[in-house]
């Protein structure tokens, strides 16, 4: 990956040979935007001037460890099976760590850089405090680098100089993905040697593939991050999403159905499968690999979309009838005050006081604030209610309650080996519109039994 | 090694590591002085400096000491010893330093005490009898630190001796907590001094800008001298103090060789620099921002820094202007104009949540809809899957812009309840700053109303 060398330079300017150091540096920004890389660099090309030692604060499970590791470091100690893996020395508490570091080499320089700082905070309460003022406690040149994600000021510590790495813009990106563009090369050909084709159309394939240049990669590059850059602006997660979605763009051209240099078609294609990627899940765990995809239909682009994947799964989920129904009486359980199920179900319930509509009503609504827990017994009266036929069947029902606590559409959020008594609490897990579009399966509307709605 | 490299470390290390040269403070540095002297005298004595977080609490105690570490009576009839609450943890630990530094392992290795003032006497009566009249000054640094300590044994038994005037012992706490004495027992309060140093003293921006000249111009000739027989009587005192940190590091500038003529040219382009009136401003501006000495010696440190060794051989003050523009920037500002405009989007919804509602807490459904209303209607912002959005929102959370109220876990995390951490004018700023946020993006950060 490619490091900044602006980071790079600024680190160097601060720490360098033969100067005092600084007490403390903040280095500062938000993830994968290469802090640890520019730093590693920095502490590779210093390596003969500077003892340094980098922490994960994450390792540290408790302080010992990171005194341990430092010391180990500065006095060259490696962990091997002749020092049958034991540290330099034991140090567990500050003022050991401290005694140990004094009895270094004051001739040399010395640097300590933590990797996601901010866990220290958990630690002992002295630890920050005295990583910032080692210079104070050793009479070494000693500094210590905080690498961090997150505002200076969620430290509780006094000022120090701060250095920020600033995240990539789309220009960047696009030159930093290009660097990977030989071996996706490499990656296409290979994979056309695979291909079940016969070999005069692979070898058409193979000529076609000398075609894709760098433009070529690089205009696919830009049309992803329109569609991806104001998402997230994660190096990590775009390359990867980057490169599977590449396929698809070439895919087309192999096949002889679209030009090299026809890019407003090749635009056209694509830019509707990235959308569709784009709304079908989260991104991390995308896995919709790009193939599944390629060649495939994509859906009409409407604004609805979202909404439409839902429904089909909706409609295809594999439920008994009856399922569907507590599905449903499980929802408006969990999304209704208890003191309402008699007004919503009964038939016959008396007259309805006219409430005063509330003005708070449109923007806060009670689904907004999370499925309270229902008892089994208010589960199946609402269920009954809402069912018009007659079913008698308790054992049964039950036991499909508990399929779709397997299925993850029910979680027990207490009680959860007393089902017979009654004591257990169950809560909804799914979510507004998706009890809609089961409602609509069976041909129940469920809107209208929500109080949110009324 | 050339010329200017030697300026740039020089400079450098004189901000770093002359941790006893002190700008302003006359009389409470005299009054520690005194204080201190006293108990050369064979005076028992206790008091505490107060003053704020970097404020120059340890510089002015060092200095005082380095001042008295110049006169032989000091330098025979005392011991200093040096606490700190951030090493010192316990009482325990203390007192193992205490024993250390007095040099009395060997007495104390096999006696068994029943108390901690037992101990304590223990080691006073050895000092007794070792020298003339010891005068025994302990500096603790991190004071209020040792009021959290049991039954605060430590801080009960030194004032203890202090007042009882036993043996002569002087006992100089620092602490950053102005409401110190409030931490202080009521067995331990009674027998403190009761007397305390302030260190409040506002510093004028003009004392402020000498210092920074001062800071950045090479000291004259004769000054090296003056340096140079400061440091041979402290040669002559080290073999009779015990070590103290701050004397394992002292600044000294008689290491460097200047040329007497680069040090009139370097002056004279300081001088220049600090003429430019537009870089004077901008100073003021920052001592208005911040204006402790601390962090004017951290703003040097990167201005100096920027001396660059190859390119260029002065100090340049549009240099200092963009840096003081960069330090005075808000982190998480600059935090929030790295991120993506989906991410910035739901900070907008937060922002509007919190002013309608008046800071109520929000959970992600809330934020979501209200995200969502305006989502529906842009262009620029459609079909993005809801656990996308979700993952953004935890984003937040993770860069502490915003944070979980009540239990955590109980519910499922769309329903989480959180707080903002950033103020509508933080998220205004980002929003000014962003580069290329679509237009009604930055139209809705106006308004609510879509
Ligand atoms: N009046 C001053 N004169 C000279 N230097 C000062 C002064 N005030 C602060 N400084 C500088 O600010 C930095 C912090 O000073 P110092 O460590 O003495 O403060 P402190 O009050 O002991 O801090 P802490 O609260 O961390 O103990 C040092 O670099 C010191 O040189
Ligand atoms: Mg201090």
């Amino acid at each position: 990956m490619d490091h900044n060398p602006n980071v790079i330079n600024k680190l160097s300017s601060h720490i360098s040979k033969d100067e005092q150091f600084p007490n403390c540096l903040y280095l500062f920004g938000h993830k994968s935007t290469g802090k640890s890389v520019c730093l590693q660099k920095f502490l590779k090309d210093s390596e003969d001037w500077l003892c340094s030692v980098v922490i994960q604060a994450a390792v540290c499970y408790k302080s010992q460890i990171l005194y341990e590791t430092v010391i180990n470091k500065f006095f060259n100690h490696k962990l091997s099976r002749d020092n049958n893996y034991e540290s330099y020395a034991k140090i567990d508490t500050v003022e050991n760590f401290l005694k140990y570091l004094n009895a270094l080499d004051p001739a040399k320089s010395f640097l300590i850089a933590i990797e996601n700082a901010e866990r220290l905070r958990d630690m002992e309460f002295n630890i920050l405090p005295i990583l910032t003022k080692l210079q104070e406690f050793t009479g070494l040149n000693i500094s210590c680098v905080l690498v961090s994600h997150i505002a200076f000021s969620k430290f509780d510590l006094s000022p120090m100089i701060k250095i920020h790495v600033p995240d990539f813009s789309k220009a960047d990106l696009i030159a930093i993905f290009s660097n990977d563009y030989e071996s996706l090369q490499e990656e296409i050909i290979a994979d056309i040697h695979k291909s079940l084709f016969n070999e005069i159309e692979q070898n058409q394939q193979l000529e076609i593939v000398k075609s894709l240049d760098q433009e070529f990669y690089k205009n696919y590059l830009s049309i992803f991050l329109n569609v991806f850059y104001k998402v997230t602006r994660d190096l990590s997660e775009l390359q990867l999403l980057a490169n599977k979605c590449y396929k698809s763009y070439y895919a087309p051209v192999l096949r002889r159905e679209i030009k090299v240099n026809d890019v407003t078609n090749l635009w056209r294609n694509i830019t509707k499968l990235l959308k569709t990627t784009l709304n079908s899940s989260s991104l991390r765990i995308q896995n919709l690999s790009a193939s599944e995809f390629d060649g495939k239909q994509v859906n009409e682009d409407s604004s609805g979309e979202r909404k439409k994947n839902l429904r089909t799964f909706a409609q295809t989920l594999e439920l008994p009838f009856f399922a569907k129904y507590l599905l449903i009486a499980s929802f408006l359980a969990s999304h209704n005050d208890a003191k309402f199920d008699k007004r919503l179900f009964m038939k016959h319930h008396g007259k309805e006081r006219k409430r005063q509509q509330k003005a708070k009503v449109s923007e806060k609504l009670n689904i907004q604030f999370g499925p309270k827990s229902f008892t089994i017994d208010r589960l199946l009266a609402i269920f009954y209610a809402i069912l018009d036929e007659k079913v008698g069947l308790t054992c049964n029902l039950l036991a499909q309650i508990s399929t779709l606590v397997d299925l993850n559409f029910l979680t027990f959020s207490s009680g959860e080996n007393n089902i017979m008594e009654g004591t257990a609490k169950l809560q909804s897990t799914i979510g507004l519109d998706f009890a809609i579009n089961i409602g609509r399966v069976v041909g129940f509307n469920v809107r209208q039994y929500l109080t949110d709605f009324h | 090694m050339k010329n200017i490299e030697n300026i740039r470390k020089f400079l450098k290390e004189r901000l770093q590591q002359d941790t006893t040269t002190l700008y302003g403070y006359e009389n409470e540095r005299n009054q520690v002085i005194d204080l201190l002297a006293r108990a050369a005298n064979g005076e028992s004595n206790s008091a505490l400096l107060v003053g704020p977080r970097k404020c120059g609490k340890t510089t002015l105690v060092n200095s005082a000491i380095l001042r008295l570490l110049q006169r032989e009576s000091f330098v025979t009839n005392t011991s200093i010893i040096s606490l700190n609450g951030l090493v010192h943890i316990d009482d325990r630990s203390a007192l193992k330093s205490i024993t250390s530094q007095m040099n009395l392992n060997r007495e104390v290795e096999g006696k068994v005490f029943n108390s901690f003032s037992e101990n304590l006497s223990f080691l006073l009566s050895c000092l007794k009898k070792g020298a003339k009249n010891q005068g025994l000054i302990f500096i603790i640094e991190e004071f209020d630190l040792f009021c959290a300590h049991h039954n605060q044994t430590l801080l009960y038994n030194l004032f203890d001796v202090a007042q009882s005037a036993q043996t002569p012992i002087c006992v100089l706490g620092l602490t950053q907590r102005l409401d110190v004495m409030e931490l202080l027992e009521k067995r331990v309060k009674s027998r403190f001094s009761h007397r305390q140093i302030f260190l409040l003293q506002e510093n004028n921006f003009n004392d402020y800008l000498e210092i920074f000249k001062k800071l950045l111009k090479l000291p004259k000739p004769y000054e090296f001298d003056e340096w140079k027989s400061q440091k041979m009587s402290l040669e002559f005192s080290e073999t009779n103090v015990t070590k103290l940190p701050f004397l394992r590091r002292i600044f000294d500038p008689t290491s460097f060789n200047f040329h007497k003529n680069s040090i009139t040219e370097w002056n004279k382009s300081i001088k220049k620099l600090c003429g430019d009136e537009k870089m004077v401003k901008s100073l003021e501006s920052f001592f208005h921002f911040d204006s402790s000495i601390a962090s004017l010696k951290l703003l040097m440190f990167q201005f100096i820094s920027k001396l660059s060794i190859c390119n260029y051989e002065k100090l340049r003050s549009s240099d200092l202007i963009k840096l003081i523009e960069r330090v005075k920037e808000d982190d998480k500002v600059t935090l929030i104009t790295g991120l993506s405009v989906l991410e910035v989007c739901l900070l907008i919804a937060i922002k509007h949540h919190c002013d309608i509602y008046d800071n109520d807490p929000f959970n992600f459904e809330i934020i979501f809809t209200r995200f969502d209303k305006f989502s529906v209607k842009s262009t620029s912002m459609q079909n993005i899957s809801r656990e996308t959005i979700l993952r953004c929102f935890e984003n937040l959370r993770h860069l502490e812009l915003i944070a979980p109220v009540g239990i955590e876990g109980k519910v499922q995390k769309e329903y989480q309840m959180y707080k903002s951490l950033i103020f509508a004018s933080q998220i205004d700023d980002a929003v000014h700053k962003y580069q290329n946020l679509p237009t009604e993006v930055e139209q809705w950060a106006k308004s609510s109303l879509i």
